[in-house]
């Protein structure tokens, strides 16, 4: 499997054919071991069509032991009730975003040849029946009260969500509203080992986090990733259009 | 979800819960293959299971089976929880069962409960307002599940929320299946710390209201031992707010489900007793319930119970038994029948049994009077139930307004 790995990341390979990057030595390593992938797929960008939804997930089932899919939970109404849609407008979108990603993430899975493919598909919400989960969650909470470093990642993320669905620069107090999405997310790029019962996990996703990247680095004093978590961006080969146009 | 035909005793607990906190379907299983069934507790210990309403009714009333599990090598779930705490009135039978249950009687009469309504009003409309400035959609346990029967707890025991909030972990180990049997006995400890502390300041303060302050009084005047008055004390700590917190989370989920049994009770106010029943009947807050010791051999169905063995009781088997209820996983806010069965029968019967109605009464009516248009975030199927704690509750109900 490690092999198959290696051989995968180097450009332009023939086999699952997508482009993978690590931030640092020690996330290859991780990556490397193959044991545990975590596939993040977001909404409302219309970036995770099913398509690529199967490919990603036939990819992360062919090169690792085993793999599971987060999409976003219910925190995503915070970005559009920030952004100014009504609460009851905003939870109804983010049902329906989450639940189209969900379909596509249950078929490539169950194409993949998996007989319980709903039980490798997680929310926010569905996660928060795992301790490891519930506990980390409480814990960046209250970093984020008092950290500056987790404060202003989660804030900055926020910030970038609302920015997609709303002009100009996003208010202090809309951020406050948009908070608990990073906020979420954050456990699962600190201790996905934990969450899901195994020593090494890879986070994947299609971009950088952009301002969650020091605490993936571990440059927060009071919450780190553990040795066994890694990270990587997982981009598809570029489309038979996009080689010829250069 | 596991399948009927997967299970085959001893069966192992925790056991898989059925879909939206109904009961484990092994308990059905249980109750026509295997009417006292064996069951492996996470203390690796082994007990009977009995499923069948009457079955039930006669183990809660029949003194053989004893609650008095205060020796060492008792069935425990998984270490020394309060049914281990010498002199708590969960723990005692017979005449000393009945002295101490009389002087906390009056404290939890239907009158008594009901003078409550008030005090549980004002809480719940306080939690209700920070609900409605806050962020929306919103965490329907955090923001009232959890904090209001630990606020209500408090003002009827007379204790400072602080002082107990800090202790709240400790009650939490108590009722956790995936901590060792050490931790579980810490927690005990660090409970009886709490109770101490407080049982100090009660009577320095010569405080004799309520029912903590009503044992204190006994203890002064000699009814009850300082043992008996601590041991019962923290009793009443550990069960007076955290068992009250899957009723009403479960059963706004339950209520949410059935929007039209949900607005009826909202346009008819009247009916809210009724759906407490039902939904005290549909979800019993716990899995197994504790154990009992048989202090004699009995036979039941043929199975020999021998001297020493423990024997549990899940209220859900007599709660969800059809011979006693019609189509039973059916939510039904209009059903007749006996809608006490919940809280046991005999002697133990449940202390807190009319407290907890009128809790649950006064804290839906008080929700979905503010929310009537309440519903969930999520899809219902995401609902994280908590699998690693003896109480059936979900650990997150996101809902919106």
């Amino acid at each position: 499997m490690p092999v198959a790995i290696c051989v995968f990341m180097s450009a332009n390979t023939h086999i699952g054919d997508f482009t993978v990057r690590t931030l640092s030595r020690r996330h290859q390593r991780i990556l490397n071991r193959a044991e545990h992938v975590l596939i993040g797929l977001s909404p409302f960008n219309g970036y995770y069509k099913p398509r690529l939804v199967r490919d990603l997930v036939a990819w992360g089932h062919h090169h690792f032991d085993r793999t599971d899919v987060f999409i976003p939970g219910w925190e995503t109404a915070h970005t559009l009730t920030g952004a100014g849609m009504s609460p009851r407008d905003a939870v109804h979108r983010s049902r329906r975003a989450a639940k189209r990603l969900r379909n596509a993430a249950v078929d490539a899975l169950r194409s993949c040849g998996d007989t319980e493919p709903h039980t490798r598909v997680h929310t926010s919400t569905t996660l928060a029946s795992r301790g490891a989960y519930t506990r980390l969650h409480e814990r960046v909470r209250t970093e984020y009260a008092r950290d500056p470093v987790v404060r202003a990642a989660c804030r900055e993320t926020a910030r970038e969500a609302l920015r997609t669905h709303c002009d100009g620069q996003p208010s202090e107090q809309q951020v406050d509203l948009a908070v608990s999405y990073p906020l979420a997310e954050l456990p699962l790029i600190l201790d996905s080992p934990a969450i899901f019962a195994t020593e090494s996990s890879v986070v994947v996703y299609h971009r950088e986090l952009g301002p969650l990247t020091p605490l993936i680095l571990g440059r927060s004093p009071t919450v780190w990733p553990v040795a066994g978590q890694g990270f990587a961006v997982v981009t598809p080969p570029p489309t038979a259009l996009e080689r010829r146009e250069g | 979800m596991s399948r009927v035909d997967d299970f085959s005793p001893p069966l192992r607990y925790p056991f898989a819960l059925g879909p939206h906190g109904t009961p484990p379907p092994v308990i059905a299983w249980a109750r026509k293959h295997h009417p006292v069934c064996p069951v492996l507790l996470p203390s690796g210990q082994q007990v009977w299971m009995v499923t069948r309403k009457d079955d039930i009714t006669r183990l809660l009333t029949q003194p053989v089976f004893s609650r008095d599990l205060v020796y060492p090598g008792a069935p425990r779930f998984v270490g020394e929880d309060f049914t281990a705490v010498p002199g708590g009135i969960f723990n005692l039978d017979g005449a000393d069962h009945a002295r101490i249950r009389h002087i906390l009687a009056p404290h939890f009469t239907p009158s008594a409960a009901a003078r409550h309504t008030e005090m549980i009003a004002r809480h719940a409309e306080g939690l209700l307002d920070a609900m409605e400035t806050g962020l929306n959609p919103a965490d329907l346990v955090e923001a009232y599940a959890a904090p209001l029967p630990l606020r209500v707890s408090c003002e009827v025991l007379g204790i400072p929320l602080e002082q107990r909030a800090a202790y709240l972990d400790a009650f939490r180990t108590q009722t956790s299946l995936v901590v060792s049997a050490a931790d579980v006995a810490a927690a005990t400890a660090a409970t009886l710390d709490l109770t101490e502390q407080i049982i100090k300041a009660k009577r320095a303060d010569g405080d004799h209201n309520g029912p903590l302050g009503a044992l204190v009084g006994a203890e002064a005047e000699g009814v009850l031992s300082d043992e008996e008055l601590h041991g019962t004390a923290s009793y009443l700590l550990v069960t007076g707010s955290e068992p009250l917190v899957p009723p009403l989370a479960t059963g706004a989920v339950t209520l949410m489900r059935h929007p039209d049994q949900l607005n009826a009770c909202v346009a008819e106010e009247e009916l809210w007793p009724q759906a407490v029943d039902e939904v005290l009947r549909y979800h019993h807050n716990g899995v197994l319930g504790l154990p009992r010791v048989a202090t004699e051999d009995v036979t039941l169905h043929g199975v020999r119970i021998a001297a020493g063995d423990g024997v549990c009781a899940p209220m859900l088997g007599a709660t969800w038994d059809p011979r006693h209820y019609r189509h039973p996983e059916k939510f039904d806010i209009h059903r007749s029948g006996d809608m006490s069965a919940t809280f046991g029968a005999g002697p133990h019967f449940c202390l807190g049994g009319a407290f907890a109605r009128v809790f649950l009464t006064t804290a839906y009516a008080a929700l979905f009077r503010r929310f009537p248009d309440l519903f969930l975030a999520v899809p219902e199927d995401d609902l994280p139930w908590q699998v690693d704690i003896q109480l059936i509750r979900p650990a997150r109900v996101p809902v919106c307004w």
